[in-house]
């Protein structure tokens, strides 16, 4: 950690169940994740000194928009759009203002409605090249997928094995979108999006909110019974890379998380949980190799020996990821520090990862050409 | 999903954007090439060319003919795409011998597999904006094939 920041803490965590809520506006989503939070944190909303706001379509000024009818009019609001990592870098520019000591009780919440976009693959910047020629998310991590299939011998059933898991996770989680379960055969014979990918290998449109109260951490045990430290915090943005790329190993996030273990003095075998950008299932697979939990070419091997399922050595999203707990971009970030940060206060019930102390969030975002990724931010919380 | 926009408006992708006259050269055969940028500081080549090194800020990018054939890296058959393209069409990513990795349409799919050969056709189209410069559009096919 930074020898001049100071210790910071999470002491209130909220979300609305992620789904489909197209009758609602985005302040709308947005009040209940956000009162929740506060209410954890035994906070009135005239105590809260700055909001960092996460989001990537919801126009101008979100975080003014939920401020204005929520009681916190008036005080320095940021709106972060880094695509689907939005509200990861807002929560982790809150973090740098409360370690550096400009605020003490800062809100962070991330929201995003896709289903006013009306479904489907998300739009991308129509100037780039790829896009023009008919790039699509889906075809991104397809083409890693094949790739990653045909330099590691894995099968499509190994991808549609990710997307089970998920869904047994999810069916555990009363915020996830999808709550039930599926299996390898329901996934390959799903409707076809990107070859090889199909239906449930992809995250669903959907919309929702989270949010978190930080403080510094000297001051959380009078909020919370169970504070949870942030142990670190990283941001990284794509690398331009000439000519050939290895498509099956995510740089950004390689070079994310070793950048983040190397400030904390702790690494993947000391993570008790995550929860990662599993957008498609292929990701999922990726970055288990990325973030260092296995060596090339071994993470279906981690998979199908459990390791990465609740009640394994280290659970990989246990909330049931972005692939059944949903993916409303902007949101993400927020919801994956919500999960992790209960996780580590014992309060999964079903989903409880048993003993968690020490947790990962990570995130990425954005098809841009030239780059594996935009941003990359990833977190580690412990108590 | 989207319901499809109707027939008329629906189209492959690719025919929106062309390649400018700047993007195409010609062998000595006389058969059109990709033309990227070499940049004489660094050597970083890049497709399609720009004015500036995106490795090291230099202005001395010069034109860069690529070859018309070259190794299929990944490609995926995409069949949910914005309203406007017809589905399903196939994209992907070719290594080229100067060791230009080039985005784009393949054609004939069924046939390849990763690691493949593939040549670059390009073909002159009329030019949607009505220019007055050629406009070109490029695909990735089995070799062999034209």
């Amino acid at each position: 950690m930074h020898a001049n920041l100071r210790p910071v803490s999470v002491i209130g965590t909220g979300m609305i169940r992620f789904g489909k809520y197209r009758d609602s506006t985005v302040p709308q989503l947005a009040q209940p994740a956000v009162r929740e939070a506060l209410r954890e944190a035994g906070l009135e909303p005239r105590q809260i000194e700055a909001i960092y706001a996460g989001t990537a379509t919801s126009g101008w000024m979100p975080g003014q928009r939920v401020a204005r009818d929520t009681g916190m009019s008036g005080i320095p609001v940021v709106n972060c759009e880094n695509a689907c990592s939005s509200s990861a870098t807002a929560f982790r520019e809150a973090w740098v203002a409360v370690a550096a000591g400009l605020y003490e009780y800062v809100l962070v919440f991330g929201v995003e409605q896709l289903t006013k976009l009306g479904g489907g693959t998300l739009p991308l910047d129509q100037d780039d090249i790829e896009v023009t020629n008919g790039m699509v998310m889906p075809a991104l991590y397809a083409m890693r997928a094949q790739r990653y299939l045909h330099d590691f011998g894995a099968s499509e059933q190994d991808l549609a094995a990710v997307a089970v898991k998920a869904r047994r996770h999810g069916a555990l989680n009363p915020d996830a979108q999808f709550r039930t379960e599926t299996t390898v055969e329901e996934v390959l014979a799903s409707r076809r999006i990107a070859d090889p990918l199909t239906l449930l290998q992809c995250c669903p449109t959907g919309d929702g909110a989270a949010a978190v109260v930080i403080c510094p951490t000297e001051r959380a045990a009078t909020h919370s019974s169970r504070p949870v430290r942030v142990l670190g915090s990283h941001l990284a943005s794509g690398k331009y890379v000439p000519g050939f790329r290895d498509m099956t190993m995510p740089e950004i996030t390689q070079r994310c998380s070793g950048e983040l273990y190397e400030e904390t003095g702790l690494g993947p075998k000391d993570i008790d949980v995550l929860e990662c950008h599993d957008a498609f299932t292929i990701a999922e697979l990726l970055y288990y190799e990325a973030l260092g939990l296995c060596g090339r070419g071994e993470a279906v091997g981690l998979l199908r020996d459990g390791v990465t399922s609740i009640g394994g050595r280290v659970p990989v999203n246990p909330s049931g990821g972005l692939l059944s707990k949903g993916h409303p971009i902007g949101a993400s970030g927020a919801a994956q520090i919500v999960e992790i940060v209960r996780q580590l206060q014992g309060r999964c019930e079903a989903r409880q990862v048993d003993g968690a102390r020490v947790g990962l969030t990570h995130v990425t975002g954005g098809g841009t050409s030239g780059f594996d990724h935009g941003a990359c931010s990833i977190h580690m919380f412990g108590v | 999903m989207s319901s499809p926009a109707p027939a008329e408006t629906r189209r492959p992708p690719t025919t929106g954007r062309t390649l400018r006259a700047s993007d195409v050269t010609h062998a000595v055969d006389g058969s059109p090439r990709l033309c990227g940028a070499e940049c004489a500081a660094c050597g970083t080549r890049i497709f399609p060319a720009a004015q500036v090194c995106p490795s090291c800020n230099s202005e001395e990018m010069k034109p860069l003919s690529l070859s018309g054939h070259g190794v299929l890296y990944a490609f995926s058959t995409v069949h949910v795409a914005p309203a406007a393209w017809e589905t399903p069409y196939t994209i992907g990513y070719v290594d080229l011998p100067e060791g230009v990795r080039v985005f784009g349409k393949v054609e004939g799919a069924s046939a390849l597999v990763p690691d493949a050969e593939v040549g670059v056709r390009i073909e002159p189209i009329d030019d949607p904006k009505g220019g007055s410069a050629p406009a070109f559009q490029y695909w990735f096919t089995p070799r062999g094939t034209r």
